[in-house]
Formats: structure tokens, C-alpha cells, sequence
């Protein structure tokens, strides 16, 4: 979607009202009846010292580049060891890869790498040399393609145009966690999804405040912005303040939530597929994962369906949110009276969307659509009857 | 700083001002009325300015300060004022309803995403100007864009 013609035509039609000599007439005109009306002031009228405007100028490092660091490079042995080590299961987070670039300034400490056949997670933490916290990341809010380069102590966001990659920023959240002594520690989380020849990746950068405290999160915008109004939320898995709670959930770790259930989805999108048998969800700590895998034959064979959160909690209670809908899908099927039925009746609507990957595998993404934008939606795994797709019903065996 | 200074500015950046507080305020008569108020504060400014991009972000700063004043202070107008209706061409028909769906999204996610893509800033500038961390900026921007696709996406505008 081109923004940029969006904007430039739409606000083109705005104008001002009057001209800039009009404007300006009006303007002396309100600042003379001001003068009359109150004290003389004394003679210190605004001096603009007119410079140079400061243009910040587009960077033109290219990716590769000495100070920059490819995330195609840094993370290619990766790509390459995964269709051996991670396929056929769901690998729990590698936290004994230890792995360090740096350059003159920053240093880039990967604490972990998890992955499926599809996906893959690295974990890793940027900090710069002098110990001080990262905070001074410039990014830019790419459309696609992007690596993370460094030039002037700062970091940036660079574009790339190359078509084999393909990215969605994510976004940046602050998420906070009550470490072991009970501290909170502020992070803020970047992450970026990339799809590389056919394979999906997930990159995250948490930057640490641990200086911050509850209330410094409260007044970021996380939940002051009516979009995460989920304060509720947070104490119910977090507990309020001055009764910390460990997080049952460590951060980049992977867990299985305990549900083994299974049924049945008909995939007639996708009529050379089998049907889909789901055996198992799977979480990761963050983001949630849940693969429902195909008729126990694992991930790798035929389709699978992906239900992706943002979160995932104690007591096998699942939130999902906005992130859900982060997997783009190239091929779209538009579904009605579908929906996710809880055992106390309820019926939470969901999207279905199927990406078709590689043109052989196809996907099928199961998102609570009442989730987006502003309402933050929680559903009990445990509470899932059945799913109802295009007014069929394929009950939880 | 003098008329002619005052005339310099407002030819530079009347535009920008008029945009800004028409994402807040919504109708082009309040954010004429915003504009001139902006300007008038600008003329009546005892402090200096190190340079036009500091003019610019105090203006933007300020332009936001009074839409939100004048929000809170009394119920904005939701219409069209009539001449302002009659004016709008059958060209700029598909410009002003896509306006109106980008006026559908939060003021603070139309700020950022008017000044990123219209003006040109970057996310640190927009940062600045706006007195907000970038991550914010970028947070707005995502979220903006997201919410913006997913408007146009339903009202029928997919030939973005």
C-alpha cells in the first residue's frame, strides 16, 4: 500500500483558508489589539537565527558495508542449519549457542535460536561497549525489506529491495517482567518478522531499562493508550504492585502449555491436502506459538495451522492480541460464520487466512479477529470446544 | 521578529500547521482558526530559535497544544461547513474520503503518520517535535499504518 500517495493526495485538498499575507495581516492585527490591552512589554522580540535547515540526510550505507551488519549474513548459517537440526520437531530454545559479533561500538550477543521447519527465532540483545543502555535506536517504519546497520553510533533500520526478503516491522512494545528479586525490568522490544526464500524468521531486539519502574511503564504509552488498555490483564498474570510474581513464562524460553487436544479441520481450500489433525499445541514464551499439527505425523509434512500470540500465561490461559496478525498471507480466502466455540457456549469469531509458501505448502492461520485494534481478547485454551469453520463444526476429539 | 519575518514563516510552514491541526480538529474552519492562533504565538515569542527546524518542531508542538485546548475546551464541530463543502471538486472527492478514513484513525497515529509521510520527517524528528521517544514514533507508526490499511482495505480503497 503506497502511504506516501495516500497522504500526499489526500492532504494535498487541505489548504489554508487564507493566504499568507492575509494570515499574516490577521496575525499582526490580533498581536497589536494584544499589545493594547496589556503592559508594554519589554523589547525582546523573538530573534529567529535563521541557519541552514538541518536535513538529516538519508543514509546511503549499504547493507554490507564495513560498520553494517546483514542480518542475511549474521543469521545464513542458521538458515542453512535449520532444515537439518530444527526440522520435524519443535526445538526448545538453544540457549548454549553463544554467539558475539560487535563492531567498534555495539556489540550484538545472540542468547538463543529456536525454531520449526518454517520458523525460526534468535534471540539476541545489542549493547554498546561503554555499558550504557541502547537507547538511542533510529529506525525507519519500512514497508519491506529492511536490515539493521549501524552508522554514527546510532542504529538504523536500513531498506532493502531485495525480493527474497521480505519484512514486517513488528512494531516496538515495552513489556516489563518481574525478574527474580522482584524487580521490574522494562524492556522494550523490537522485533521484525522476515521472510527469506520461503522461511520465516523472527527477529527480536530487547533492550533493557532496568532502571525504569512500574510507573515509568505505566506512563510509556503501553497503558495509557486505549489500544493496551489490558492493565487488568497484566495484574492477573503479573499480580500488582508489591506482589511480585515470577513470570511462570521465562522470557525466551519454550513451553508446552499441557493441552493435548485434537480434531479435525477439513481443508477443502486446499483439496490435495489432507486433513488436518491437530495434536498438540505448543507455545513458545514469547511470542506464543501454537502449532496445531498435522494428524501426528509433525509439523513438517502438509499443512499446519499457526495461531500466533503475543503472550502466554499461567495456568494455561492464553492472550492473544494485535500480534496475532503479523503472518501476512499471500493467498486469502474469505470465510464466514467461522468461529472458535468455548465450552461455556460462547462463540469468538476468528480469521482464516492460508499463506501459500513456496507454491507445495500451504497454511492455514487461525487469528481471533475480535482482537484487533483495541480489545484485548483472552480465551482459556482449555475452554475450546470446537472450531467452526464456514458454518461447519469440527469438535475438539 | 518582524512582518516580514512573521509573512516568511507563514508562506514556509502555514501549510504544515494548517495539516497538523486539521488531524486533530477535523474541519478546515478550526484549523484555520488553530493556525492563526500558532502564528500569533509565534510572533509574540520572546525566545529565539536556533534555526527553521527548530521553528518547525515549536510549531508543531504548539499547533497540537491548541488543537487539543480548543478540543477539550468546547464540542468541535463534526460537519462541513457548506462553503467549504461546495468547494470540493469531483476530483477531489476520492482525496477527501480517503481523508476521511485516515480521519478515522487516533489523532496521535494521524500526526505521526502525516508528518512521516507528507512531511517527510523522520522518526527522530517526529520524536522531537512531537516531545515523544522514538520508540513511540515507531509504535504509531506501525500500529497507524496497520489500522489504515485495514480502514481502507474495507471501505473499498485496496488500489493503494
Amino acid at each position: 500500500m503506497d502511504f506516501d500517495r495516500i497522504f500526499k493526495q489526500s492532504f494535498s485538498e487541505i489548504t489554508p483558508l487564507s493566504d499568507s499575507k492575509t494570515i499574516c495581516k490577521n496575525v499582526m492585527e490580533r498581536a497589536s489589539k494584544m499589545s493594547n490591552n496589556t503592559k508594554p512589554r519589554k523589547s525582546k522580540a523573538a530573534t529567529a537565527a535563521i541557519a541552514a535547515a538541518a536535513v538529516i540526510a538519508a543514509a546511503t550505507v549499504t547493507v554490507g558495508a564495513a560498520t553494517g551488519w546483514d542480518f542475511n549474513e549474521i543469521f545464513g548459517g542458521f538458515m542453512h542449519s535449520e532444515d537439518e537440526a530444527f526440522a520435524n520437531q519443535i526445538l526448545a530454545c538453544d540457549e548454549n549457542v553463544e554467539w558475539t559479533i560487535s563492531d567498534d561500538n555495539y556489540e550484538l550477543v545472540l542468547n538463543g535460536v529456536t525454531g520449526t521447519q518454517y520458523n525460526m527465532f534468535a534471540n539476541y540483545e545489542i549493547v554498546r561497549k561503554d555499558g550504557k543502555p541502547v537507547t538511542e535506536f533510529m529506525t525507519n517504519v519500512p514497508e519491506d525489506g529492511t536490515l539493521l546497520v549501524i552508522e554514527n553510533e546510532e542504529l538504523e533500520w536500513r531498506f532493502t529491495r531485495d525480493d527474497s526478503v521480505k519484512l514486517v516491522i513488528g512494531g516496538v512494545e515495552r513489556q516489563c517482567i518481574i525478574n527474580d528479586d522482584g524487580n521490574i525490568e522494562v524492556f522494550e522490544r523490537w522485533s521484525s518478522d522476515h521472510d527469506i526464500t520461503g522461511k520465516r524468521y523472527e527477529i527480536e531486539i530487547r533492550n533493557v531499562y532496568p532502571e525504569d519502574t512500574f510507573e515509568d511503564f505505566r506512563r510509556m504509552n503501553h497503558f495509557t493508550s486505549p489500544d493496551y488498555n489490558d492493565e487488568q490483564n497484566y495484574f492477573r498474570i503479573y499480580g500488582d504492585m508489591g506482589e511480585h510474581k515470577v513470570s511462570d513464562v521465562p522470557i525466551n524460553d519454550e513451553r508446552v502449555i499441557g493441552l493435548e487436544i485434537e480434531w479435525t479441520l477439513a481443508f477443502d481450500y486446499a483439496p490435495t491436502e489432507e486433513a488436518l489433525t491437530s495434536r498438540k499445541i505448543v507455545a513458545t514464551g514469547n511470542p506464543v506459538k501454537i502449532y496445531l499439527r498435522e494428524g501426528g505425523e509433525g509439523i513438517v509434512h502438509g499443512s499446519y495451522n499457526v495461531i500466533s500470540g503475543s503472550l502466554s500465561s499461567v495456568g494455561g490461559t492464553l492472550i492473544v492480541n494485535e500480534e496475532i496478525k503479523r503472518v501476512s498471507s499471500s493467498v486469502s480466502y474469505e470465510h464466514t460464520d467461522t468461529y472458535v466455540t468455548t465450552k461455556d457456549g460462547e462463540n469468538h469469531p476468528v480469521t482464516i487466512t492460508i499463506s501459500d509458501y513456496d507454491g507445495t505448502q500451504h497454511r492455514l492461520n487461525v487469528h481471533f479477529s475480535e482482537s484487533l485494534h483495541s480489545e484485548i481478547n483472552v480465551i482459556d485454551v482449555d475452554s475450546i470446544e470446537s472450531f467452526t469453520i464456514n458454518g461447519e463444526t469440527f469438535p475438539l476429539a | 521578529m518582524n512582518e516580514q519575518e512573521l509573512t516568511r514563516l507563514i508562506e514556509l510552514y502555514s501549510g504544515l500547521v494548517c495539516h497538523v491541526a486539521y488531524c486533530y480538529v477535523k474541519n478546515r474552519a478550526d484549523a484555520d482558526d488553530v493556525m492563526q492562533e500558532v502564528f500569533l504565538s509565534l510572533f509574540t515569542y520572546e525566545k529565539s530559535f536556533k534555526d527553521d527546524e527548530h521553528i518547525k518542531a515549536w510549531l508543531v508542538r504548539v499547533t497540537i497544544n491548541r488543537c487539543k485546548n480548543l478540543l477539550s475546551s468546547r464540542r468541535i464541530r463534526t460537519t462541513v461547513p457548506l462553503e467549504e463543502a461546495e468547494g470540493i471538486s469531483c476530483e477531489a472527492k476520492e482525496s477527501m474520503d480517503v481523508l476521511a478514513v485516515i480521519m478515522r484513525l487516533k489523532p496521535k497515529y494521524r500526526v505521526a503518520l502525516y508528518m512521516y509521510y507528507y512531511e517527510g520527517y523522520s522518526v527522530s524528528e517526529i520524536a522531537k517535535a512531537l516531545g515523544e521517544q522514538q520508540s513511540a514514533i515507531t509504535t504509531r507508526l506501525s500500529r497507524g499504518r496497520k489500522q489504515l490499511k485495514e480502514l481502507l482495505i474495507k471501505e473499498g480503497y485496496d488500489g493503494f
